[in-house]
């Protein structure tokens, strides 16, 4: 909301300049947006009066003037300018000031041998014109020692506040006049008093009133709606409104300045009688800015014979709309409930000035004040006669009552301060104070909406006393309880895979959604989405990630790890299924090419051992999970496995669905967070006992062709439970497909570690063991042996 | 003679040099094994004295084989050694090592510099309820301040993507009795998208609730964390009143900073203030609404946003970059400092 000083001063008495209203506005909890002061650089420039003006002694261009500058002195100047003479009206320049044109302080001169003591400026002087056309002239009627804002034709000061939701009162200039005044910026001026009007008729118009609304609304006759008066049009324009006629300005000016909306018919367009009631859905209402609505039940509406002519507290109908020929006028101010005024703003999704305050809640106590202040304007201004206004619903609302204990202030705050002090902060905001034995009893004045309790009261007190003076005060001492969240395990393993965490979108587009489920219905689309590209929460942190991977490799960067710890979104028979989730990603080389490194494509036992090596650090081995040959429809068949544990699904791994990368060899590893991790991390878990035995080894090597529909990996799994405690580890260092092989089979060669843990291994004991890892092998696996070596 | 040997000894120039000096001299046919052999022709007289010198001869020759054996052996190591010499120079390479999001890092920071105060970490879902994220908040359904969250809904379904992690101060108070410290983390959603604003953003929620706490409590626990958080122990902070539904008072906390036409460094001296972050006392109805007498125990409750906090004090000025995910942008701003 833009403030303007001078529209301010009709309700503030104030010396105070733009930039201490500002800092007390913002003191008191009204956020200052900017501030546009064209006096800024001119604030030093005064009026001045040339009393007189000859020739220089000493040089024919140059003349000799005596300026008087209000503050009763005369000051001689030497001006060059052609145009400067006796008794103009100049803008005058002090020793001292600076100059906006060259930004120097000016100082005492002596010009061909006489002392100058300031400057008659010129436009281009004042940065106000490109080109030097002599000094500026100033009309007769100003003051030596007036500023030059206005002689200059220049608008005045504009802050921009914004207005907390709290505070419909303050969308005025009045409400913010009386927070300047609670904070002691100037004293409020009393609103001018309202015509008392003889002999007036009543209002031909009849009104009918149906619902619990305070309206009154009389007729004015014979009115001339020509242009609004300077000084009103120069107001409006200051805070950025349009000046449209007298009529519609009146009403704008006390809707801004006291936060009153009004609105004016054209009587002569109203057809029989106004009827304000609840609308009807499927009602039509063509507003003022020409757009035709569709009416909900329940929205209060103004209606004559021929339908809706206006939506209450929000915006007026085409067919009532004031113009040039309005002659006679219908003027309505009223008060409506601020939510159905809510409810009915964001249903039609419409923003006016009127909407704004009415949501908020307009000051009911100015309701009758308002439409007599808005009648003496329009005679003033456009002529004619009121008559006698209607007036339905209770002018004088009952105020609200807060009792409040002084205490509580300190107990929140943690300030004391006295009865006294407390009693003249809330005067000063024009609460109402009785003293009932130590429990202030309060009324709110008419137009805060939102002093409801006495926690509102003591944030009142303190933005008057300060929020700086609220002291500093430290929390008890507390243990230290943090311990690394089980997410913070997860990172710390990643960085140490070399990934590098992204945070991407939790949205996705239906393409790329429909990509990652199989059954679309599961997918949750949002209601109001930022775009199609964003309107679906992604079923996969892949989803996502893929992008930024693409992008990544559309850009030549190459070989990525990147990883995300986020939830992701399932919707299972209506319900929302929020999955937190860890997805990493390779793609390219495995390594950049560097001369120390292999040089190879990722793959998907990359993806594999991340996976792994993730839920080590969960205590999860790789032992006790399962692999299946199969996963979702983004991997590539083939080269994908879900994990599981007993039933619970831990995630998958694979190489990303060729389709979905172009061309980028990825591949990912998803984990399903919560079904791996524990609520908390047990950092005292005492890891299992380990026995270091220090007896001999024995190595033994075997080597199998076994057919390809076994799987190796649990065939290797299985060959040290032929003996947990001898055999320590079982290495497969070779897997063989091609030549030599018949295409159905493979060859598979794996090293076998035996060691006791209390006696040397005798050649029997081993030659036993080999052989029943021979024999397993050939029975579970249909191996074939090839040959067995030391 | 022993000063020729010993020489002989110092030349050789490798170990079978210096094995055929010692053959020569302490061989079977050796020049010293000869003389010694020679003694037994003597008289006991000569024997004694003569023996005595060639046994001393002998004894220094060996010490001086042994010597330069070792000198020579170590040559030889060395020799080889070098013969595998590499060019130290070649460049190497990064270790394969990862980041954290600096936003991570952040949260996971603030989630630290808490933690020392006795809070613990919250969360809460992404997707809730009106009832979360507005009514027990305090927010009526069609006040302004409602609409000003920009709330992203579900389509078809109720629900709503939460606006503020301030939802978990609610799950957490109905759940758990105070005294409470909690700070919740997360992400969360506005449907706005401008040069400084994102659809989805991170947020930090903290709230205290306690016995014979007030502003005071707040003010301090605020200054405390962004002068650590900005590492600045003068950092001036100030408090400035707002309005916020769920507390009361409200306050807006803001830091000073200096404003140039491309820069801005957040310190003393500066020429404007920079807001970070939204602050107040509970609101009693909010702690009524957790079934907390508001009479018995006072709550204050701060939210930031982390994104905003991160781009500050690492001077990011594009927000849209922390999600853009540029390899060379995440190796830059990320940490890999070892985290937990």
């Amino acid at each position: 909301m833009k403030i303007s000083v001078n529209w301010l001063k009709k309700f503030l008495s104030t010396q105070a300049d733009v930039n201490t209203i500002a800092d007390t506005l913002i003191k008191n909890g009204l956020e200052v947006e900017s501030i546009d002061d064209p006096a800024t650089n001119l604030k030093d420039f005064v009026v001045a009066h040339v009393v007189e003006c000859e020739k220089h002694p000493n040089a024919d261009r140059l003349n000799l003037c005596q300026v008087d500058c209000g503050d009763g002195k005369l000051y001689q100047v030497v001006c060059g300018a052609k145009n400067v003479r006796k008794d103009l009206k100049v803008v005058f320049a002090r020793i001292g000031t600076t100059i906006p044109y060259n930004q120097q302080v000016l100082s005492k001169g002596t010009i061909r041998g006489i002392e100058s003591f300031g400057m008659i400026c010129s436009a281009q002087e004042l940065n106000l014109s490109d080109a030097s056309e002599g000094i500026i002239e100033l009309g007769e009627q100003y003051q030596a020692g007036d500023t030059v804002m206005a002689p200059l034709g220049l608008s005045d000061a504009v802050i921009d506040v914004s207005i907390t939701p709290n505070r419909g009162d303050c969308f005025s200039i009045l409400g913010i006049a009386r927070e300047l005044a609670a904070s002691n910026i100037g004293e409020l001026l009393l609103l001018p008093q309202t015509q008392v009007y003889q002999d007036l008729v009543d209002c031909p118009i009849s009104v009918k009133v149906i619902g619990d609304h305070i309206f009154t609304g009389r007729l004015i006759r014979n009115v001339t709606n020509h242009h609004s008066p300077e000084w009103l049009k120069n107001l409006l324009t200051s805070v950025g409104a349009r000046s449209i006629s007298a009529v519609v300005d009146i009403t704008n000016y006390l809707c801004l300045g006291l936060g009153r909306p009004l609105h004016a018919f054209d009587a002569d367009k109203i057809q029989g009688e106004i009827t304000v009631r609840y609308s009807h859905q499927g009602e039509k209402f063509t507003a003022l800015n020409g757009l035709e609505y569709t009416l909900d039940d329940g929205m209060i509406v103004i209606c004559d014979d021929s339908g809706i002519i206006s939506l209450a507290g929000i915006m007026g109908g085409a067919s009532t709309a004031c113009d040039e020929n309005t002659k006679n006028i219908f003027l309505e101010s009223a008060y409506f409930n601020p939510v159905t005024i809510a409810q009915t703003g964001q249903k039609l999704n419409i923003l006016s000035d009127a909407r704004t305050r009415f949501e908020r809640g307009v000051d009911a106590g100015l309701v009758a004040y308002g439409l007599d202040i808005a009648t003496d304007m329009l005679i003033d201004i456009c002529g004619g006669k009121p008559s006698k206004p209607v007036v339905f619903g209770n002018l004088n609302l009952p105020h609200t009552k807060v009792d409040f204990n002084p205490e509580k202030f300190a107990k929140i705050i943690g300030v004391d301060l006295t009865v006294q002090q407390i009693t003249n902060y809330l005067q000063n905001l024009g609460i109402k104070v009785e003293n009932n034995q130590n429990i202030l009893s309060l009324t709110i004045p008419s137009w805060r909406h939102d002093l409801k309790i006495a926690e509102d009261i003591v944030e009142e007190i303190a933005r008057l006393h300060g929020y700086e003076s609220i002291p500093s005060y430290s929390l008890s001492l507390q243990p230290h309880i943090y311990c690394p969240s089980p997410e913070d395990v997860v990172r710390k393993s990643m960085i140490n895979l070399g990934f590098n965490e992204v945070i991407t979108w939790s949205f996705t587009d239906p393409r790329s959604a429909n990509d990652f489920v199989d059954d679309p219905e599961s997918l949750i689309y949002l209601q109001n989405p930022i775009s199609q590209d964003l309107s679906i929460m992604r079923p996969s942190l892949v989803a996502s990630m893929l992008k930024v991977v693409k992008k990544n490799h559309q850009e030549g960067r190459t070989n990525l790890r990147f990883f995300e710890l986020a939830a992701q979104f399932n919707k299972v028979a209506n319900d929302i299924q929020t999955t937190k989730a860890l997805a990493g990603i390779r793609t390219g080389n495995y390594y950049d090419s560097h001369w120390r490194l292999p040089s190879r494509k990722v793959d998907v036992f990359d993806a594999k051992l991340d996976l792994v090596k993730v839920l080590k650090q969960f205590g999860i081995e790789e032992h006790s999970i399962q692999i299946e040959a199969k996963g979702p429809k983004y991997y590539a068949q083939g080269q994908v496995g879900t994990v599981k544990q007993g039933k619970k699904l831990l995630g998958y791994f694979g190489q990303i669905h060729p389709n979905l990368t172009d061309n980028i060899v990825a591949v990912a590893f998803e984990l399903l967070l919560e079904n791996i991790l524990p609520e908390k991390l047990d950092l005292y878990t005492k890891p299992k006992k380990i026995t270091l035995s220090n007896q001999p080894i024995a190595e033994r090597d075997f080597s199998f062709i076994i057919p390809k529909t076994i799987t190796v990996g649990p065939l290797i799994n299985n060959i040290k439970k032929i003996n947990n405690k001898i055999i320590k580890n079982v290495t497969l260092f070779d897997y063989y497909l091609g030549k030599n092989i018949s295409v159905d089979h493979c060859s598979i060669a794996f090293k076998v570690i035996m060691q006791s843990d209390d006696h040397t291994l005798t050649e029997e004991e081993i030659n036993s063991l080999s052989q029943q890892i021979i024999n397993y092998v050939q029975d579970k696996g249909h191996g074939q042996l090839r040959n067995e070596k030391n | 003679m022993l000063e020729k040997w010993l020489q002989e000894i110092e030349d050789a120039n490798n170990l079978q040099a210096l094995d055929e000096v010692r053959v020569k001299l302490l061989g079977k046919n050796g020049l010293i094994t000869q003389q010694l052999k020679n003694l037994g022709s003597l008289s006991i007289e000569d024997k004694k004295t003569l023996g005595l010198a060639i046994n001393q001869q002998k004894d220094k020759c060996l010490n001086a084989l042994v010597e330069r054996k070792k000198i020579l052996e170590e040559q030889a190591i060395n020799e080889k050694l070098m013969a595998n010499a590499v060019d130290i120079t070649l460049p190497i390479t990064d270790e394969v090592w990862g980041s954290i999001h600096p936003v991570a890092k952040a949260i996971l920071d603030i989630n630290n510099y808490f933690s020392q105060f006795g809070f613990t970490v919250k969360t809460g879902p992404e997707i809730d309820s009106e009832y979360y994220n507005f009514d027990a908040l305090n927010i009526p359904t069609h006040h302004p301040a409602r609409q000003n969250h920009d709330t992203f809904f579900l389509k078809g379904m109720a629900g709503l993507l939460r606006t503020h992690t301030s939802t978990v101060q609610i799950r957490t108070m109905q759940k758990q009795k105070p005294p409470l410290r909690i700070i919740a983390p997360g992400r969360v959603y506005r449907s706005d998208s401008d040069a400084t604003h994102t659809p989805m953003f991170h947020q930090i929620e903290v709230l205290v609730v306690e016995k014979n706490l007030n502003m005071g409590h707040l003010k301090t626990t605020l200054i405390d964390f962004c002068r650590w958080f900005f590492a600045q122990e003068d950092l001036p902070v100030r408090f400035r009143p707002s309005f916020f539904p769920f507390t009361e008072p409200s306050a807006e906390v803001d830091i000073s900073c200096q404003k140039n036409k491309d820069s801005l460094k957040i310190g003393h001296g500066g020429n404007s203030w920079l807001e970070i972050m939204g602050c107040g006392m509970v609101h009693p109805q909010v702690l009524v609404n957790c079934n907390i007498d508001p009479q018995e125990f006072s709550g204050f409750a701060f939210g930031m946003g982390v994104e905003r906090l991160v781009m500050l004090k690492s001077g990011i000025s594009d927000i849209r970059s922390l999600y853009e995910g540029d390899s060379r942008w995440l190796k830059h701003y990320g940490s890999n400092g070892v985290v937990a």
